[in-house]
């Protein structure tokens, strides 16, 4: 099986875990009266760790997802995770951050992404909910949440998808330097 | 190669963000029966057991976190009620001393209506300081000169006479009780009639006696004793007559007919709130 192939079955069998999760578990649990919000995080770190474009189209597919497992106007959901997992692929391309905290800040920036841009959506469509201290308070508890979770779920992701992404230029420099080049194996 | 790199990126970006739009039109324009609303229904149809099955397998899970939430809530709930508790105790201690007021006052309205005390100026004051043992027979009041309290101004409380006005300054006076070893009362024996004088009972601060009877034999046990409304010496204070000072409790025996005739007082002295200092009594 190619690699390609690999990550593209892990990567859908990772939104269908997610999403699942989130429907079961995440979403029926209350906190200070929100819920914490697998999608944006799992979207973020798969982009971040994958690249612009399959992090777009697994956004893409997330959304999809989700709209369809929540009943929603599909699309939605879609639209904003295409933007998340472009956005944190386009973040590790350009700039690649390795600072410990570099999960959390991707966390909370999907969160408030995600969570801007559908109460702007639905808005647009025409949904009537007040804009009100409540909304703003429910989207600034979801965020601080999703950031208290962001950094075990980084890590879950990238423990799933690592077998099937392409090496780190920069992890193989580290090991070659650290081996003489060579596999422990070939020098015994 | 990095411009075909680049250009294939944004394309399906675009074509991404483009079947987001064309979906989200055709979900929100679309009637409850088209081909999409379909699909999201069918694919809920699927999706409902593997969802039922995970939720049952995450109950323990999320309700470990409810009940975690719930703990925090009771908390917080507990801290609410507790405060709540606190502001009710004080209102209810208010609402105590404004209904122990309302009584005194009914009361002290009551005597003042049954004895006529009117012409007698009654003023109303509280007590501000009581005695500080059962042994000290003083105690302040609210009311002074300003008010109209005088020197040797009777004294009396919703339950009967409890002392005389010693001392006054303008806004308090000092009340002489009438277990004082200074304090003599003339009084009455309601029932029988029989004149006497009311006295501190030495030894025994909590009672009286009543001494100077003509006929000792005459007063019985449970008989009121009232003010007599007669000066018991030529300095004594004029009390109106028909006070309530209290009630006998013992009277000599047959075989000790030199016994003391024992009153209780009426009022707590050792627990005064509201008193009346009648300020202008009428010679008889």
């Amino acid at each position: 099986m190619s690699d390609a192939t690999n990550l593209t079955l892990r990567l859908a069998a990772l939104a269908f875990v997610s999403v699942l999760v989130q429907i079961a578990g995440v979403a029926q649990v209350r906190i200070l009266g929100v819920n914490a919000d697998l999608a944006p995080l799992v979207v973020a770190a798969a982009g971040f760790l994958t690249g612009a474009l399959p992090g777009a189209l697994f956004g893409f597919g997330v959304g999809i997802f989700v709209d369809l497992a929540f009943a929603q106007t599909l699309g939605i959901s879609a639209l904003v995770y295409v933007l998340v997992g472009y956005g944190a692929g386009r973040v590790r391309e350009l700039r690649a951050p390795e600072a410990p905290f570099t999960p959390l800040a991707l966390g909370a920036a999907a969160t408030a992404v995600a969570s801007c841009g559908y109460a702007v959506l639905e808005f647009t469509l025409g949904v009537t909910a007040p804009v009100s201290l409540l909304l703003a308070r429910d989207i600034l508890l979801t965020i601080a949440l999703n950031s208290l979770i962001a950094v075990p779920v980084y890590s879950l992701v990238r423990r799933w998808l690592i077998p099937a992404l392409p090496e780190d230029p920069r992890r193989r420099r580290r090991r070659a330097y650290t081996t003489g080049g060579l596999s422990p194996l070939s020098r015994s | 190669m990095h411009d075909k790199t680049v250009r294939r990126r944004r394309a399906v970006l675009a074509l991404r963000v483009v079947l987001s739009l064309i979906l989200i039109s055709a979900s929100f324009g679309g009637s409850g029966g088209g081909p999409l609303h379909t699909v999201q229904s069918g694919f809920l149809d699927v999706l409902s057991p593997v969802e039922t099955g995970a939720s049952k397998a995450l109950t323990p899970v999320h309700d470990l976190f409810n009940w975690v939430g719930d703990v925090f809530h009771a908390a917080s709930q507990r801290d609410k009620l507790q405060k709540e508790l606190a502001a009710a105790e004080k209102e209810i201690v208010a609402l105590q001393a404004q209904k122990s007021a309302s009584t005194d006052a009914a009361k002290l309205q009551h005597i003042d209506t049954t004895l006529q005390l009117a012409p007698d100026a009654p003023v109303d004051a509280s007590v501000i300081s009581q005695p500080e043992s059962l042994w000290v027979s003083h105690v302040t009041i609210s009311a002074g000169s300003g008010d109209g309290v005088r020197v040797n101004d009777p004294v009396i409380d919703p339950d009967g006479l409890i002392g005389t006005i010693t001392d006054v300054a303008a806004g308090s006076a000092i009340v002489t009780l009438i277990n004082d070893p200074s304090s003599g009362v003339g009084s009455r024996d309601s029932a029988s009639r029989e004149v006497g004088l009311i006295e501190p009972q030495a030894g025994s601060p909590g009672e009286l006696q009543l001494v100077e009877v003509s006929q000792p034999s005459e007063v019985k046990l449970g008989d009121l004793v009232v003010t007599a409304g007669e000066r018991a010496t030529l300095n004594a204070t004029l009390f109106p007559a028909g006070i309530l000072i209290g009630r006998v409790t013992s009277v000599p025996s047959a075989t000790d007919p030199l016994g003391t005739i024992t009153v209780t007082p009426a009022a707590d002295l050792t627990s005064l709130e509201t008193v009346q200092v009648l300020t202008k009594v009428p010679a008889p």
